[in-house]
């Protein structure tokens, strides 16, 4: 079993994060050190009176650093839920409802056991019950904003503070593929536009462009009377709506 | 009776403006609806018409001779308005025409437009003169302000010295002058013209003068940064090399730039005035060190006699800016620099001198022809030294030994290579047939039949342009483009640009906390209207470079609105 989530560890860790060398090495080391935390942490279970959650967090907590879960943990409690990160929003989710914030890719102790407590989550059953509501269509407006900035924003690499644009792409379909909040033509058309830009200014997507496009899609469902000269939307959008409109006149 | 009196009054009008038109000059025209309104005018007090009549009378009798013939009365060929502009002697005539139409003030807007779409015409064709190179840069500015004088005198005379007409002339001005920055770095050219040659001679008087004349087309320009680029480099290159006709005329002009501008504007340029006067007290006392040296018995170890240098030391900050490494210097002349840099850095303990061989002259003296000698003294550039110095050893070098030799950057090689192998100063001679060089393998060789009248002879360099005929590199083109005067925006002057708008956005949202989209757009616009006037789109991706630094971030609940991160 160790094994196998070895091997998905290394091709989900590489889908979220564009080049995952770090992580793949040390899940080889992973192997045996998975073994002895779990043993430790049985051991120490039964001494002390915890919180909500500490087994679950150790039990996938970064061997490397005991006060981080980081993505192969993460992906391991993937595994153990039966779903697949790759298409399945809800882990992201779930994430964010659990106070992921401080670091990018990793979720830190002291969350975990905030976000256990708030949600009365102390086993893995627990977090089965958990994932029904955590379809993004439960969440009211302003949560779902503030979801789809958090999609973002854990995401990123270590101290970087943008996106790869092909990320971007994946994330807004994962994230926005049901088309509740952004029309499926203005989603493919947006990534269509963003992938095929040349020149290297869309290359990476920085967190204003990705928020903004949300609010655009809401603000504005029609493209005819985009006002450029009056824009406040990032110049990214503007050009989106040029190259629309470009598009439009030569039908 | 009123209503058939008015309807026969308009009729009759109606007809005998038609065809008084078909058949005369727009200038006839004009005196004939004058006399009309008059006779109309007498009869209806003659009549004793009631005051209520007068005025629809007088209505009628405007729309149907003035406002229904307004745009004809414009076009007419060769009496119209439109065409009266463009003849000079034409003034009393056009201000009849002006007189008739400002009893229907919205007609003047006829004339007006004629107005601005002659000085338009009239401008784009001076610049089209520019670019076919049927004229230089300062013919450019003269014109321009022969135009200026001329529609001066138009809105004076013909428009009776009105507002609306002069808020149009100077638009109209702005509108083609601005169409690129060929007018910034034309005026620039103009300028280092007056501060090399122009002005010599002239009197205080005169130099401010002509000085405020080449104000008063600067002030037309929107894109003000550009000009002091392209004049900063020019009068860089008169002080290195001591071209200016008088240093009262290069204070007065920055004087005058100041006064229009501000001192921001010129802070830099009065650091390079400086920047001369401590090198010349430099020079002074390193002058003296040496000799003392001599005195104390110092002398150079080797026989030969030790070169003389003469250094300008620059500010860093104030001079526009030549980042190319320094060439392989002849030992002689690497020894000297040597020992002034020790001497200057002993003074200055903490600074660091970068060298520019890109921007040095020198003299050096050359034998030609065989018993009795020819000698001549030739005044080259720093890189031509450096070239010749080679022929000390061999008769023939290609052009890939000579840049390997002395490391000369290669646009720059081949420009002062080619000037020392011209018609006029074969000082080499090129193997290849033809202006351009060939290849790396081409040859050039010591010329000793090379005579001159002078015993010390200048040698000028050709352009950039000539240098490379054919090749399209994008050096050659950004260099010869800027001697020509180029449609872009410098790279540096682009720069500054970028760290001038974000500092204003930081300096407006410091000092409101919350600012509106348009609104911050309008205040930084404001504030940088002296130097230059940015595009919103540009703006605004400063505004977003800024927001991806924190230093601002959108509000909340209304994306349009900023807010200032402390």
């Amino acid at each position: 079993r160790t094994t196998s989530s070895s091997t998905t560890t290394t091709t989900t860790t590489q889908m979220w994060s564009g080049s995952s060398r770090k992580s793949r090495s040390s899940s080889s080391s992973h192997h045996h050190h998975h073994h002895h935390a779990s043993s430790s942490s049985g051991n120490s279970s039964s001494s002390v009176k915890e919180s909500f959650g500490v087994k679950l967090f150790d039990k996938y907590a970064d061997p490397d650093d005991a006060t981080n879960i980081n993505m192969e943990g993460i992906v391991n409690l993937c595994t153990e839920l039966d779903i697949d990160p790759l298409t399945d929003i809800r882990i992201l989710v779930f994430l964010w409802k659990m106070g992921s914030k401080e670091k990018p890719q990793q979720i830190s102790k002291e969350e975990w056991l905030a976000g256990c407590t708030k949600h009365k989550v102390d086993t893995i059953d627990h977090v089965r019950k958990m994932l029904p509501s955590l379809d993004t269509g439960f969440l009211i407006h302003s949560e779902f904003k503030d979801f789809f900035k958090f999609c973002f924003q854990f995401n990123r690499e270590g101290t970087h503070k943008t996106l790869d644009r092909e990320l971007v792409v994946e994330l807004l379909r994962l994230v926005c593929g049901t088309g509740s909040y952004i029309a499926k033509e203005r989603l493919d058309t947006y990534c269509d536009f963003l992938l095929s830009h040349k020149g290297t200014e869309y290359v990476r997507i920085t967190l204003d462009q990705w928020t903004s496009f949300l609010d655009f899609c809401e603000e504005v469902p029609n493209l005819e009377y985009y006002d450029e000269t009056t824009s406040a939307w990032p110049v990214l959008i503007d050009e989106y709506v040029e190259h629309m409109q470009s598009l439009q006149q030569k039908k | 009776f009123e209503s058939l009196f008015l309807g026969t009054t308009q009729e009759f009008y109606r007809l005998e403006s038609l065809s008084y038109l078909s058949q005369n000059t727009a200038t006839a025209y004009v005196e004939k609806a004058q006399v009309r309104i008059e006779e109309e005018k007498d009869r209806a007090k003659a009549l004793g018409l009631a005051s209520t009549t007068e005025e629809p009378l007088k209505s009628i009798v405007e729309t149907e001779l003035i406002e229904r013939h307004a745009r004809a009365l414009v076009d007419m060929e060769h009496s119209g308005f439109a065409s009266l502009l463009t003849d000079e002697t034409k003034l009393q005539e056009m201000r009849c025409m002006f007189d008739l139409f400002a009893r229907v003030p919205s007609s003047v807007d006829n004339l007006r437009d004629a107005l601005a779409e002659r000085i338009k015409a009239d401008g784009r064709g001076l610049i089209s003169d520019q670019e076919r190179g049927s004229s230089d840069p300062p013919a450019f500015v003269r014109g321009v302000l022969k135009m200026r004088s001329r529609y001066n005198d138009v809105v004076a005379v013909a428009f009776r010295g009105e507002k609306r007409a002069q808020k149009r002339m100077r638009e109209s001005f702005e509108d083609f002058l601005n169409a690129d920055t060929r007018a910034a770095s034309c005026l620039a050219v103009y300028v280092d013209e007056l501060l090399r040659n122009g002005l010599r001679g002239c009197s205080e008087q005169e130099v401010n003068e002509r000085l405020e004349k080449v104000i008063l087309v600067f002030r037309y320009l929107s894109d003000k940064d550009v000009f002091e680029a392209f004049y900063k480099q020019h009068l860089a290159k008169r002080l290195l090399g001591n071209r200016s006709v008088s240093e009262e005329a290069e204070r007065a002009m920055v004087s005058q730039l100041k006064a229009e501008c501000g001192y921001q504007f010129t802070s830099k340029l009065e650091g390079m005035f400086n920047d001369m006067r401590i090198s010349r007290d430099m020079r002074d006392s390193y002058k003296a060190h040496k000799r003392s040296e001599q005195d104390e018995g110092e002398a150079d170890s080797s026989r030969v006699k030790p070169i003389d240098i003469e250094v300008d030391v620059l500010t860093n900050g104030y001079w526009p800016s030549q980042n190319v490494p320094p060439c392989t210097l002849p030992i002689p002349v690497q020894g000297a620099i040597n020992k002034f840099s020790t001497f200057y850095l002993e003074k200055h303990t903490g600074r660091k001198l970068s060298w520019q061989s890109s921007a040095g002259s020198a003299e050096i003296r050359a034998t030609f022809g065989s018993s009795p000698f020819r000698r001549h003294d030739l005044c080259v550039s720093t890189y031509q030294m450096c070239i010749l110095v080679l022929f000390n050893d061999r008769n023939t070098m290609t052009l890939g030994q000579i840049r390997s030799a002395t490391q000369i950057p290669d646009m720059e090689l081949r420009r002062h290579l080619i000037s020392l192998c011209t018609p006029k100063h074969k000082i080499l001679k090129k193997g290849s047939k033809g202006k351009a060089i060939a290849s790396d393998e081409d040859t050039f060789t010591y010329n000793p039949d090379y005579t001159s009248k002078f015993k010390r002879v200048r040698i000028p360099l050709v352009s950039l342009k000539e240098t490379n005929p054919h090749k399209t590199s994008t050096a050659a083109a950004e260099a010869s483009a800027e001697s020509a005067g180029s449609s872009a925006v410098p790279a540096s002057v682009e720069e500054d640009r970028r760290h001038l708008v974000e500092a204003s956005i930081v300096r407006v949202m410091k000092a409101r906390k919350a600012l509106h989209h348009n609104d911050l757009i309008a205040e930084v616009s404001k504030q940088l209207s002296v130097r230059f006037v940015p595009s919103p789109q540009f703006i605004k991706k400063r505004i977003e470079s800024l927001i991806e630094r924190e230093y601002l971030e959108r509000a909340k609940d209304d994306r349009r609105l900023y807010n200032y991160m402390a």
